[in-house]
């Protein structure tokens, strides 16, 4: 029991009876290795339940508990089964107990008590099972727990002496009590822990305990081991408090006790749980045990793993969203590599390795079942989203590069993942007419059409050739080369200005390298998508907050110094990419003017007309939020509550919460494809950024050995797709 | 002389009343006991009482230290019981008691409470390992009037709590 540490100074005073005496503490604290201590806790039973066969047990019990996995790995193993693993998070002690006494009017409400975590209790025996064969898998000790950084062997020593003998000096004096339905209980009080300054009242860590005797009793324990009552109390001998609290209610009355929070399964809270690493740390404090870090903490090797994985991690997710086979083989080739790269590492301890290790493990099978299942699955509703680039706009030898991420297509053939589509074009055009003739005429529009091919075209064109240089301008252009249709202003150019003759001459065919900064023109993007509502149907909505890039081919693929022979040009490299973003309308307008020339626009090119390109698009099926704790209850809520408000079925919504590095990784998985669009923390207030699951491209990770800041690299802007429009289009061989 | 006759046989009537245990309980009465390990906050184990003013005696489910299971339960006490268990709530002066009573040296061991409510007044009593000797007698008497093992058990009523820590009230 431990009630206010205040009052108990109080009544330790009030109630000391001379027969009680603070112990001499007799736990044993040793060092075995350089990262390996062992705590020995010797007992002496006694009493008409002592046997030897009950000694057997509360060795086993003590084995059992504090040899197997620590909480954080049970959350890790929990998670990968599937299991919430809320019950590790630190919450906030006072807020909580506030709302839940506001909740509740001063009553326990056991449900509340329990808060979901009984499917953790239930499936406790398999974590340990899937512990241990890691735990031989890795070599690891299996009599040890481990702790942040060094391993703890904790063991009991046991004997048992009839009522009448003599206690064993040095060994703690337990009385065995032949009753199932007595409570167990050490002798002990209190004191601030070592190197603790201000003590808080409420933190149990902050306190140890200190063995006592009662008529030369340490305790009484019941002869029943299915309450793990032993390993309890043990850590009780070993200095560690209870990690529960009271609850007071508005008159400061204490009505009930349940665990600390962010310790609803520790073993100092409850019977079915586990010791937690900051226990592990304690008991070295308190045995005086110092864990050289740089010897058995060598982070520098497992921030490699954890840099690797968390690379790989991103793309599995995308790859499943995709259904990309070929990619969800390549990337479980990486993560078996990892794996046995992992289990291969020699200084890395056991309790960094596994958690990694079951997060591979579970992204391996989860490629395993996309692979057998859900590529094979045809998916329901997923229409290509049509995303339309250019109400005037004429396919050029740039690229469009977006940071949407509903743009973007694996496993495809078409060039940069898109399929160019000519369709109606602007009033007077035909569909992908080619710039500078006559409306209908195709040629050269077709995508993939080879550069050069176009009758009139220079061969060996290259992007950002000056346009104009090439004789035959088409008539109908406007003066300067700008393009016209008859009837009317070009859609996609700005407005000219009526009183400059040099625009109204028709004809006149000046430099175009020297007119092209002083015409802007005007691209109109509409971004569009087909949108999955869950079992509604497909509805086409306004893509917003897209940006669109128009970046020269020199940009996206510079010459380099060191690239012997180089002759690419260079033209715009340096130069700030012309782009818009969407409004809610899917609407924006990019106007290129200075870098019209280097974008590679030709004189001769015909901006009245319209091209829609349609982009296969893998849609949503989970999202990603990382976090300095895990998503909380709350938050799940409001995305629940979002994802069925629109139509998903509830059952389909998973979450699942690991860790990477230092930070909480939540998968939300909605089943079924679903587009929904790029942060929707903008949407749902959350505190977090949500980062839907959808194809990336692949980039590089961080030199092998750096460790991160942090990892906000995670889930940060990659284009989410690169369209190459087809270099057909240059001014040259539109002619 | 004859109004001092008079009070002294109501005096004498009214303690006999209470001594035989016919002091029944109010309309308003109902008492609740809950024992539970301070170490397992949790339902297993917890052990709940409730008793109404009509005799209804309601035993909630719970796993004992065994780890049996026990159903929920409802039975009714007669009048003389009722009777007899509300005497011994007044002869103990049940709201007279302290709301807590508890010995810190202890850690695990369980946990009890008592609310009563009667004429209108309300009182909960926690005791946490330590015996309370007028608070014991009270879960004591409503033991008497229990079937076997659904008797409320907890460390301070056991015989092997000879060490705890032992107050009146």
């Amino acid at each position: 029991m431990r009630c206010s540490l205040a009052t108990a100074l109080v009544l330790s005073v009030s109630f000391l009876a001379p027969q009680f005496a603070q112990a001499q503490m007799l736990t044993k604290f040793e060092k075995e290795g350089p990262c390996k201590t062992r705590i020995t806790v010797p007992i002496e039973i006694y009493g008409d339940g002592a046997t030897d066969d009950f000694a057997f047990e509360i060795r086993k019990n003590v084995r059992d508990q504090w040899a197997g996995p620590s909480a954080e790995d049970a959350a890790a193993i929990g998670s990968s089964l599937g299991l919430e693993t809320d019950w590790l998070a630190d919450e906030d002690n006072a807020e909580w107990y506030k709302k839940y006494l506001e909740k509740n009017e001063g009553a326990i409400d056991p449900e509340v008590n329990q808060d979901g975590t009984q499917e953790l209790v239930d499936k406790a025996g398999q974590i340990r099972g899937i512990y241990a064969d890691y735990v031989r898998e890795f070599s690891a000790d299996p009599a040890c727990i481990q702790g942040e950084c060094c391993a703890v062997r904790i063991v009991t020593d046991v004997k048992v002496r009839k009522a009448d003998d003599d206690p064993t000096p040095g060994y703690y004096q337990i009385e065995i009590v032949d009753d199932p339905n007595f409570r167990s209980y050490v002798w002990a009080g209190h004191k601030a822990r070592e190197g603790v300054e201000n003590p808080d009242e409420d933190n149990p860590d902050d306190w140890q305990t200190t063995p006592g005797t009662n008529g030369g009793s340490n305790g009484k324990w019941a002869n029943n081991s299915s309450r793990n009552a032993a390993a309890h109390e043990v850590g009780h001998l070993m200095g560690l408090m209870d990690q529960y609290k009271d609850i007071k209610n508005a008159d400061g009355k204490t009505i009930g006790s349940f665990q600390q929070h962010g310790h609803r399964h520790d073993i100092m809270a409850q019977s079915e749980a586990f010791p937690y690493r900051d226990a592990i740390a304690q008991l070295m404090e308190i045995g005086g045990i110092e864990c050289d870090e740089e010897t058995c903490c060598p982070g520098f090797e497992y921030n490699r793993f954890g840099q690797n994985y968390g690379v790989t991690v991103l793309a599995v997710g995308d790859a499943i969203a995709a259904c990309n086979k070929p990619a969800l083989r390549r990337l479980r080739s990486q993560l078996v590599d990892q794996r046995r790269n992992l289990m291969l590492a020699s200084r890395i301890p056991a309790h960094r390795k596994i958690p990694l290790a079951v997060a591979i493990d579970e992204k391996i099978a989860r490629i395993d079942e996309a692979l057998k299942k859900v590529c094979d699955r045809p998916v329901t509703g997923t229409t290509p989203p049509a995303v339309t680039i250019g109400e005037d706009y004429t396919p050029i030898p740039v690229e469009s590069d977006t940071d949407s991420t509903t743009w973007c297509e694996y496993g495809t053939d078409s060039p940069g993942g898109g399929t160019l589509i000519p369709s109606g074009g602007a009033p007077g055009t035909t569909p992908g007419s080619t710039p500078g003739t006559t409306p209908g005429s195709t040629p050269g529009t077709t995508p993939g059409s080879t550069p050069g091919t176009t009758p009139g075209s220079t061969p060996g064109s290259t992007p950002g050739a000056t346009p104009g240089t090439t004789p035959g301008s088409t008539p109908g252009t406007t003066p300067g080369g700008r393009p016209t249709i008859s009837g009317g202003v070009p859609i996609g150019s700005t407005p000219k200005d009526e009183d400059d003759p040099e625009e109204t001459t028709p004809g006149e065919t000046d430099d175009p390298t020297d007119d092209t900064p002083e015409i802007p023109t005007t691209v109109y993007v509409k971004a569009k998508a087909s949108v999955l509502k869950g079992a509604n149907g497909t509805k086409t909505s306004e893509i917003g907050g897209q940006r669109i890039k128009l970046i020269p081919d020199a940009t996206k693929n510079p010459a380099l110094p060191t690239d012997p022979g180089a002759q690419k040009d260079q033209t715009g490299a340096d130069d700030d990419p012309a782009q818009c973003t969407t409004d809610d309308d899917g609407e924006c307008q990019i106007v290129i003017a200075d870098t019209r020339t280097t974008l590679g626009l030709g004189l001769k090119w015909d901006v009245s007309a319209r091209y829609d390109y349609e982009v296969e698009t893998p849609q949503s099926s989970g999202a990603t939020v990382i976090g300095d704790e895990p998503l909380s209850d709350a938050d799940k809520d409001t995305i629940v509550d979002e994802l069925t408000g629109n139509g998903l079925d509830e059952d389909d919504i998973e979450f699942n919460n690991y860790r990477l590095g230092d930070k909480w990784v939540t998968g939300i998985g909605y089943g079924l494809k679903y587009d929904y669009g790029d942060d929707w923390s903008l949407d749902l207030g959350l505190k977090y950024k949500i980062e839907p699951d959808l194809c990336r491209t692949i980039q590089p990770g961080p030199p092998l050995g750096s460790s991160p800041q942090n990892y906000s690299a995670i889930g940060g802007e990659i284009p989410g797709a690169v369209i190459s429009l087809p270099g057909h289009m240059t001014q040259e061989n539109a002619q | 002389m004859g109004i001092r006759v008079f009070v002294f046989l109501l005096l004498a009537f009214s303690l006999s009343m209470v001594g035989t245990g016919r002091a029944a309980p109010p309309d308003d009465f109902t008492m609740t006991v809950v024992s539970e390990p301070v170490h397992l906050p949790e339902e297993i184990e917890k052990l709940r009482v409730d008793v109404k003013a009509n005799g209804e005696v309601i035993l909630h489910a719970f796993r004992d230290g065994a780890g049996v299971e026990h159903p929920r339960r409802t039975l009714r006490l007669n009048r003389a019981a009722m009777d007899a268990i509300y005497a011994e709530i007044e002869a103990n002066k049940f709201f007279d008691l302290k709301e807590f009573y508890g010995d810190e040296r202890v850690a695990g061991g369980d946990r009890v409470s008592i609310l009563i409510t009667a004429n209108g007044r309300r009182k909960e009593v926690i005791t946490v390992n330590i015996k309370v000797t007028d608070f014991d007698d009270i879960v004591r008497k409503l033991n008497e009037y229990l079937p076997e093992g659904r008797k409320i058990y907890y460390n301070a009523l056991s015989k092997y709590a000879d060490d705890y820590l032992e107050v009146k009230r």
